[in-house]
């Protein structure tokens, strides 16, 4: 059968409710991915402080722009504490209504105890049958009743109505003194004389006692000035305090171990394979911190570093300049001290095959030595892991340095031979490096810690060359003591 | 086990409620995948990476609106994701738009699978936007803004897929009639 549709139609009809099995495969296919992302979301636990201190980074980065912008983070900070003191003052606050309360309560005591009276002096009109009384009364005591959840104000009304209760039950029992001719009713009323004279002076009492409470009241007003002078004195205080304490100065003083990720040399390509060694050297400065929030610190300072490392089995040799090490520079001599790799200009015998070139040291003892000092300027983040209020804290630190060169010597020393041979000439005047690593401090008092920091630097850009093939870095446990203030 | 048991177990990421899961959607997901997609084998893909993100994103699942609805719309955005970029071979000159074509259709027993696969054989966005418009009645508003074209281009490229289409329908009476 053949008819015209609209093309549209046609294929909507025939695609309503379009289901289709797909094949056994996609599922074992999911079940993998899904079974490794698991495996790999365990492995995350080791990968964490890696992870940690590359957010550390990133967040170094995003928040390097907003550095100068600090003053408002730092508002923003004191708003906040200021909503804390704010709320440590309101329990005092409370406690004091709590207090109060008590106090009213003290007062509606009494009235009840009136009340009490009262309802004694009641029982006796009831027996006598004044109704009216008894009705007066029941209103009181609602009132009594209503006035628990109270102001003075209600208290002294119900003073007024416990004094108006007085006043109607002396009426009554007069009354009913002259009415009654029974002793037991004599008695009772007599009984009803003394509870009107308690009454009365109850009443006299609660009144002061009432006068008392409303000098409280009035007393109390003030207090809450004064509770609100304290909170702001107190806010003032703090974010005085807070602003001091937001900085830090750290003098110190670190062992430092330089070496290379790649086996290159960073003074000749021949040396690669030479035994190379690094020296122990110092890095020591001032490093000066400030607290953008209770957990990260931004920091900075300045500190000299020294970086030297040693290539061995080499020989020395006078030599003219054009044979010599490219890397260095000579200082213009035309025949200069260099150093070779053992073997490339002498013999075994010790002589050298080589016009114009003499040896100078061929034992192998010798040892070619670079030294390097940098000005460091670190700008780097510290995160605290463990909390400041314990003694003792941990911190993760992520950051980077601007090196700037101002010591650079190449010399070779053997036994107490030692001649430089010049400066290195592949050295960039400003270099970087990235730096992670781990803080740990110890808290002496509120203004003093002992600060102990292994930190890994990865330098960039340190050859002007980018062919060497040396990939350098130091590594370096920074000690020191820090000032809070 | 109601739903949403099974998509609490399926956001604590238990596999046998994920299983059970691909078991209850995966004919309606992949019936989606099928109308997306360029053929059977990149169907299979992408209904793989659709559950993939549903998994992943179910935690999301604020649990407004219909379950049902929201995996869809996951598994319609995943297949887009993958083609809108793609550009349609050689766009053709503004002369070569079909004018209005007789929109009316013979239609005979045409099996689904035919049309199936002369829906997934149109070029990416010809087949993407008919399959939007036609298939699953989104307007052409929604399908400028989620392929990130214009709307007259989502006008223009679904003349241009209708026009195939009724071509290979066409050819294919007349294949069979004769």
């Amino acid at each position: 059968m053949k008819k015209n549709k609209n093309i549209d139609s046609f294929f909507k009809e025939r695609f309503s409710d379009f289901e289709q099995s797909p094949p056994p495969e996609v599922w074992s296919s999911i079940k993998a991915k899904l079974n490794k992302e698991k495996s790999e979301r365990k492995v995350i636990p080791f990968w964490f402080k890696t992870a940690g201190v590359a957010a550390l980074l990133l967040l170094l980065f995003t928040l390097g722009g907003k550095f100068l912008l600090s003053e408002k983070i730092q508002k923003n900070e004191v708003t906040t504490q200021e909503n804390t003191p704010l709320k440590n003052t309101q329990e005092p606050i409370n406690e004091d209504a709590v207090v109060q309360g008590q106090d009213a309560n003290t007062i509606l005591d009494t009235s009840n105890s009136q009340e009490n009276a009262n309802s004694k002096g009641n029982k006796i009109l009831q027996t006598q049958k004044t109704p009216s009384v008894a009705t007066s009364n029941t209103t009181n005591s609602s009132k009594n009743k209503s006035a628990q959840i109270t102001t003075d104000k209600t208290t002294k009304q119900i003073i007024k109505n416990t004094n108006q209760v007085v006043a109607k039950n002396e009426k009554n029992s007069t009354n009913s003194v002259q009415k009654s001719f029974d002793n037991p009713v004599v008695e009772q009323s007599n009984k009803e004389v003394i509870n009107e004279k308690l009454i009365q002076n109850i009443s006299k009492d609660s009144v002061q006692e009432t006068i008392v409470a409303h000098q409280e009241t009035a007393k109390k007003t003030s207090i809450f000035d004064a509770i609100e002078e304290i909170q702001e004195n107190e806010e003032k205080v703090l974010q005085q305090s807070k602003d001091n304490k937001n900085w830090e100065v750290t003098p110190n003083f670190a062992p430092i171990y330089y070496s290379s990720l790649s086996n290159g040399s960073s003074i000749d390509p021949s040396f690669a394979d030479n035994p190379q060694k690094s020296d122990l050297t110092f890095s020591y400065g001032i490093q000066v911190s400030y607290a953008i929030s209770n957990k990260v610190k931004i920091r900075s300072g300045v500190n000299a570093v020294n970086l030297r490392y040693a290539t061995g089995d080499v020989e020395v040799v006078s030599a003219p300049v054009a044979v010599a090490l490219k890397s260095i520079n000579y200082g213009g001599k035309q025949t200069v001290v260099t150093v070779a790799d053992k073997g490339t200009y002498t013999q075994p015998s010790g002589d050298t095959p080589f016009e114009n070139i003499s040896p100078k040291s061929t034992s192998g003892n010798a040892e070619l030595t670079q030294e390097i000092g940098y000005l460091e300027i670190p700008l780097e983040l510290q995160y605290a892991v463990l909390s400041n209020k314990s003694k003792l804290g941990i911190n993760l630190i992520g950051g980077f340095s601007t090196l700037l060169l101002n010591n650079n010597e190449v010399y070779v020393r053997e036994g107490s031979y030692k001649e430089t041979l010049g400066t290195s000439n592949n050295l960039s005047k400003t270099s970087f490096s990235t730096n992670i690593g781990l803080g740990i401090n110890y808290k002496f008092s509120k203004k003093l810690l002992f600060n102990i920091e292994p930190l890994f630097k990865y330098q960039l850009g340190t050859y002007t060359d980018s062919s060497v093939d040396y990939k350098p870095f130091y590594i370096g446990v920074y000690t020191g003591f820090r000032f809070k203030f | 086990m109601t739903l949403e048991e099974l998509i609490d177990k399926c956001k604590k990421q238990e596999i046998q409620a994920q299983e059970a899961l691909y078991n209850k959607y995966a004919r309606v997901l992949f019936g989606i995948c099928l109308k997306y997609s360029p053929n059977y084998q990149e169907a299979q893909d992408n209904l793989q990476d659709a559950f993939l993100t549903i998994f992943k994103k179910i935690e999301q699942y604020e649990g407004k609106g219909s379950f049902e609805g929201w995996i869809k719309r996951v598994t319609v955005n995943t297949v887009l994701q993958k083609y809108r970029k793609k550009k349609v071979f050689k766009l053709t000159n503004e002369a070569e738009i079909p004018e209005e074509i007789d929109e009316e259709i013979e239609v005979a027993e045409v099996p689904l699978d035919y049309l199936l696969k002369i829906i997934q054989e149109l070029p990416d966005r010809y087949r993407l936007v008919f399959t939007m418009y036609v298939l699953d009645g989104y307007t052409h508003q929604e399908i400028s803004e989620l392929l990130g074209i214009n709307i007259g281009t989502s006008k223009s490229n679904l003349a241009r897929g209708r026009a195939i289409l009724k071509k290979k329908v066409e050819a294919y009476h007349l294949k069979n009639d004769t």
